[in-house]
């Protein structure tokens, strides 16, 4: 199948990561597109919520301006490089983008760029490296975020790259999104992973900064139009993770999606990204929160898990396994093709 | 309920890190052997709790003594005839032992889990030892023994002094000769073959099973008959088919013997196992001559035939070869007669892998602090793949084996599965359910790269689609070579220093320049004159651990002649000579080169930094090296930063590197003569080498610092300051398929450490399967470790607590318990593959 596309578009790309075997079906490469419309206080990567280009800094990775001076040499201004203890903490400009070679010269990671412009092609040829583990696996090309669709010039035109490469595409969105610019996107995605963070508008609004009408408005659009749809909800306990909660989210999702979703997810918070905040010069939202002893909280995730069951909905407890849970044509996998070469 | 890998018990003992089923969904993810009662059937259970719980390593001096009686009574002997009385004069007196529950029998000259001693190979490291660090008294790898058994042993010493082969190799190999290996910088190493039996073959148990001793006697005898005295051979052929007969005698008489045994158990013992005594006896009286009549009697011939090589020498990795196709017809007929269940068989294969695990081998100090674990090697059980007419040979038999796994997890008989393209689904899935339990078996072989190799290497087609797996990686042609697979590890990172530094190795600068003079970094105007000192030395040195390797090869010819072998061997009883004369159809030697990832790393780090963007002076990186990176911070953060090319990113950059630091080993070894008529043929993996030779080394230009190893395999760098690949197994996979591993005939091998959770689940087989098909285009080998890092980080903190936990070392599984301090850090320090 050959879709035309522009190979030279360009979009910021944040990270790629190959082997990702919990994004969708078989053996994928998730590309994460810098940029988010939510404010989610239990977001794990807050690197992706700007849409600009950022630097990270982690004096502890410094080895000290004592021993290597290859930022200070990058940087247009040295001064505006702060330090302490000899080591470099951050950033004293807003003119980021001219320093974004400190990052390059920086040997140890202490200074990260976060965000790197890309073309399409550029992209493209990373994801087609594992095109021979895509065929076998029935994997592909996932476009994760921040907010996958945010950019969404450049997204229609990677869905379309790999649709020209014949490769399955899944996206995962929080769809807190215009309608009309969704409904581009629809043919060229062969499953979405929808988040559902919360029921309750003002609770949505609390949580994650914006209201969750037009993310439920998009939702019923896109189940209508027949995609196959996988709903993740990371499960915040003490905020979404509340059996109202989860059950008023099972009963719409039953009852007034008419089941037509493939599967729900459960995803267990675990308090990740501190450091990255800290890195940023960002406070971390949920610094007081205490996280439940592991054991109970996996117990409280099985029994949401099962509890949702009961509205005839196909649950998970994790991102788990893929396999006999998706039907879809585009991602369904012939479990005989498993023989070896 | 699957086992949660993850858990990690705060008590004092664990032995099991939660319940695991048997049906094979239910094996368990990461949990290796640290599980209680794996086994269906509670005769093996009490098997594995004998093994792992009581039955302590020990070493034992009766083979010794045995074989010294025999070489002073039979001093003037021809060696074939003194070799063959040797072993016969063993197998007659040695004591013999049956453990309770077991329904195999044969030992290796030794009790269960004791170290039979081989004088005849070398014998001063064992005096030395034993005056200065006994063995018990070691910090791992202990093995307990009484004043008694090291008197005896230190009683032999006198008359072994100058007669080993280990003296007589020495004797020949000039200072010359010696620099380079293991007895001077150690950029090779030939020291398995200088102090061992060689091994390393699958013999012909096809022959065994369809003939009996008693067939082979007449076949021997009917040579020996038809000798004529105008054979100019005559003489040689009659001392040889004589040492064949000698021994067959003493093998009949050794398998009654233990038909007596236990028989005179069972007057002792009741019920059940009184019966099954008793059926030992009749299988043992039986087929001390003729050829099997069940598959009960089948295994216990193949385990008789395979020990006695054992016992005749203590070469590695005598291995099985492929057991599924050579019993299937015994385990067809006995299910369709009705005779017996297929659970009875499934035990008798798990009494199998027990009995396997007991042989020991003892290895000298120095070599175990690197390649720590006990067993012989090992054997190798090579199972599916197609058959000599190219069709699929996966059977019934071939699961049973893969369920031998997961029901006894002690690590032995090693599992080698091989893939192709009509493998049954159901089989392959399986096998990645045994791969992802973590004990490190099986390892995967791609049929569709491995046959073509060694059909391009000059092996028939029939027999290349017959291959096995000996041991770790090689491959061979069952009962039809030897090959020698094992005979050098070969540090190209040493040569890559020699070619940095006009032939003098760094830190040994005092000895003089060793290779030939190259120039110095400092003087090359291009990186292209680099690689002509690369080239040069590897030239140079590849020259020199051949002919240390023909010397050795020369001295086994002339004085360990292995008659027993050679009945099981094509060519032998044909031509009435010796497996060591070249007397089988394929003969190789077969070293292997050692650092791939750090020389790549190393060049690259040259090309990019010194040549292209000349950020660093050729002066500067030499400092830093010889420096051990002591003040050269930054250049030290550099080169191990993402910030350069490195081997396992799926970056052409480095992996073109890559491939060009292997092909110049590959140019330099494939071809070359040998003294047994074949060639030499290069293979590309460590095993656990990249320990040692890391030891002696100084700090490599990749970021390497003095003593770290080097990098494993075909795997990419992991330095203290961290790991090289960053994108993951699909791009090490892509990285290491660019290798030209069609060359590597002897084979190669990559690790993967997986995080278990990356593996969980249905979807997990399927990932598993799809990855290991995506690198078999161009890829041999595969193995995995699947062990939690947590949970190696708990062991490491308390290896005692971890019972039965095995990990994959490189080529081989050990026992976490017995490595050294060196490769458990080694083996956590590799990267987890996980993006959870």
């Amino acid at each position: 199948m050959s879709t035309p596309y522009d190979p030279d578009l360009t979009g910021t790309v944040f990270n790629i990561q190959r082997f990702s075997v919990h994004d969708g079906p078989g053996i994928r490469t998730v590309v994460f597109l810098k940029g988010c419309s939510l404010r989610c206080i239990w977001c794990s990567n807050p690197e992706s919520l700007s849409s600009r280009v950022q630097l990270g800094f982690s004096p502890d990775r410094c080895i000290g301006v004592d021993k290597c001076t290859a930022c200070l040499e990058a940087a247009p201004d040295p001064r505006a490089l702060k330090l302490r203890d000899q080591r470099v903490a951050g950033l004293a400009s807003e003119r980021v983008d001219e320093f974004v070679g400190c990052a390059d010269a920086c040997p140890t990671g202490a200074i990260k760029a976060w965000g790197r412009r890309m073309t399409v092609g550029e992209v493209l040829r990373e994801v087609m490296a594992d095109r021979a583990c895509y065929s076998e696996s029935g994997g592909g090309l996932t476009l994760s975020g921040g907010e996958a669709l945010i950019q969404t010039a450049f997204a229609v035109e990677l869905l379309k790259a790999a649709r020209s490469e014949g490769i399955s595409t899944c996206v995962e969105t929080a769809l807190n999104y215009k309608q009309d610019l969704l409904d581009p996107v629809l043919p060229l995605v062969d499953l979405f992973l929808c988040d559902l963070k919360h029921m309750d508008p003002a609770a949505h609004r609390r949580y994650t900064g914006v209201s969750n009408e037009l993310i439920i408005a998009n939702l019923r659009h896109v189940v209508a139009s027949g995609a196959d749809v996988v709903i993740r909800i990371p499960v915040v306990p003490g905020h979404n993770g509340t059996e109202d909660n989860l059950r008023s989210t099972a009963s719409f999702l039953a009852d007034e999606l008419g089941g037509r979703i493939r599967q729900v997810q459960l995803l267990p918070f675990r308090k990740l990204g501190e450091q990255k905040y800290l890195s940023l010069g960002i406070e971390y939202p949920m610094s007081e929160f205490r996280s439940p002893p592991r054991e109970s909280w996996e117990r409280d995730i099985r029994h949401f898990a099962a509890m949702m069951s009961t509205y005839g909905l196909e649950v998970a407890a994790g991102a788990g396994s893929w396999v006999g849970r998706t039907k879809g044509t585009a991602i369904e996998r012939n479990p005989d093709r498993a023989a070896i070469c | 309920m699957a086992a949660t890998a993850e858990k990690i018990f705060p008590d004092s003992k664990v032995t099991s890190l939660g319940k695991v089923g048997f049906d094979e969904d239910h094996w368990g993810v990461g949990v290796s052997g640290v599980v209680d009662d794996p086994s269906p059937f509670p005769r093996i259970n009490r098997l594995r709790d004998w093994y792992l719980d009581e039955c302590p390593y020990t070493i034992d001096a009766e083979r010794a003594l045995l074989v010294t009686e025999a070489y002073r009574r039979h001093e003037d002997d021809p060696q074939l005839i003194k070799v063959a009385r040797a072993l016969a004069h063993v197998l007659r007196n040695v004591t013999l032992h049956i453990v309770e529950d077991q329904l195999l029998v044969g030992d290796s000259a030794a009790p269960p889990k004791s170290c039979p001693i081989y004088p005849e190979f070398s014998y001063q490291w064992i005096v030395k030892e034993l005056n200065e660090l006994p063995m018990r008294d070691r910090p791992h790898n202990r093995y307990e023994h009484s004043d008694e058994t090291s008197d005896a042993l230190l009683s032999i010493a006198d008359y072994w002094r100058g007669r080993t082969l280990s003296d007589a190799m020495l004797s020949r190999m000039s200072p010359e000769e010696m620099k380079g290996d293991f007895m001077g910088i150690m950029l090779y190493s030939t020291s398995l073959y200088h102090v061992a039996g060689v091994g390393h073959l699958v013999p012909d148990f096809g022959r065994l099973l369809d003939k009996g001793y008693a067939g082979l006697r007449r076949e021997v005898q009917d040579r020996l008959d038809a000798l004529t005295s105008d054979d100019p051979d005559a003489g040689q052929k009659h001392d040889f088919y004589r040492a064949q007969l000698i021994t067959l005698d003493a093998t009949s008489d050794y398998i009654r013997r233990y038909a007596a045994l236990a028989a005179s158990k069972a007057g002792s013992a009741t019920g059940t196992r009184r019966e099954e005594l008793l059926q030992i006896a009749r299988n043992c009286e039986w087929i001390a001559e003729n050829p099997p009549q069940t598959f009960w009697q089948a295994f216990q011939l193949v385990h008789f035939g395979w020990s006695l090589i054992q016992i005749e020498s203590n070469g590695h990795s005598v291995s099985l070869g492929r057991l599924d196709q050579l019993l299937y017809p015994w385990y067809r007929r006995d299910l369709e007669a009705g005779t017996t269940t297929p659970e009875f068989m499934q035990q008798v294969i798990e009494c199998h892998a027990v009995l396997n695990a007991s042989f020991m081998k003892l290895r000298d100090w120095v070599t175990t602090q690197a390649n720590s674990g006990r067993g012989l090697g090992t054997t190798t059980v090579t199972l599916g793949g197609i058959d000599a007419e190219g069709r699929d040979a996966t059977n019934e038999l071939s699961g049973r084996f893969l369920d031998m796994i997961a029901h006894t997890r002690l690590g032995h008989p090693w599992i080698a599965v091989r893939f192709h393209q009509q493998t049954p689904p159901w089989f392959a899935r399986k096998t990645a359910k045994a791969m992802r339990m973590g004990t490190g078996e099986p390892k995967i072989f791609s049929d569709r790269v491995i046959i073509p190799t060694m059909i391009e290497h000059g092996i028939a087609p029939a027999d290349a689609r017959n291959y096995v797996i000996v041991g770790c990686v090689e491959l061979s042609v069952p009962g039809r070579e030897y090959g020698w697979h094992d005979s050098a590890y070969f540090s190209i990172a040493r040569v890559l220093e020699l070619a940095l530094n006009d032939g003098y190795a760094i830190g040994h600068e005092a000895l003089g320049r060793l290779g030939p003079a190259t120039g110095r970094l400092e003087d090359f105007s291009s990186f292209d004159e680099l690689k002509e000192a690369y080239e040069a030395q590897m030239a140079y040195w590849v020259e020199a651990q051949a002919r240390s390797t023909d010397i050795m090869d020369d001295v086994h010819r002339e004085m360990k002649p292995l008659p027993y072998l050679s009945l099981l061997v094509d060519g032998c009883i044909e031509q009435g000579r010796d497996i060591n004369t070249g007397a089988a159809p394929y003969n190789f030697t077969g070293p292997q080169a050692v650092g791939v990832g750090t020389v790549a790393d190393s060049l690259a780090v040259i090309k990019q930094l010194v040549f292209e963007e000349k950020k660093v002076s050729a002066a500067e990186l030499m400092a830093a090296i010889k420096a051990d990176w002591h003040g050269f911070d930054a250049l030290y953060h550099r080169v191990n930063g993402d910030k350069v090319h490195q081997y396992g990113n799926d970056d052409d950059y480095a992996d073109e590197l890559a491939r060009y630091c292997t092909d110049v080993y590959c140019a330099a070894v494939e071809g070359r003569p040998n003294p047994r008529g074949g060639v030499y043929q290069p293979g590309v993996y460590t095993v656990s080498a990249n320990v040692p030779f890391g030891m002696v080394q100084a700090a490599t230009p990749d970021g390497r610092k003095a003593h770290e190893p080097l990098s494993d395999c075909l795997g990419p760098v992991h330095t203290a300051a961290g790991s090289h690949d960053r994108k993951g197994p699909t791009a090490v996979i892509n990285s290491a398929a660019k290798l030209d591993q069609r060359r590597m005939s002897n084979g190669t091998l990559l690790n993967l450490r997986f995080c278990p959770s990356s593996l969980s689940g249905a979807a997990g087989v399927e990932n598993l399967v799809a990855l290991a098909k995506a690198y078999f285009t161009q890829g041999m080998h595969l193995q995995l470790n699947v062990v939690g890092r947590q949970l190696l980080e708990d062991a490491y903190a308390h290896p005692e607590k971890y019972r039965g936990l095995m990990v994959r070392v490189a080529g081989y599984s050990a026992q976490w318990a017995d490595l050294s301090d060196e490769l458990r850090r080694d083996i956590m320090s590799r990267t987890e593959l996980s993006f959870d």
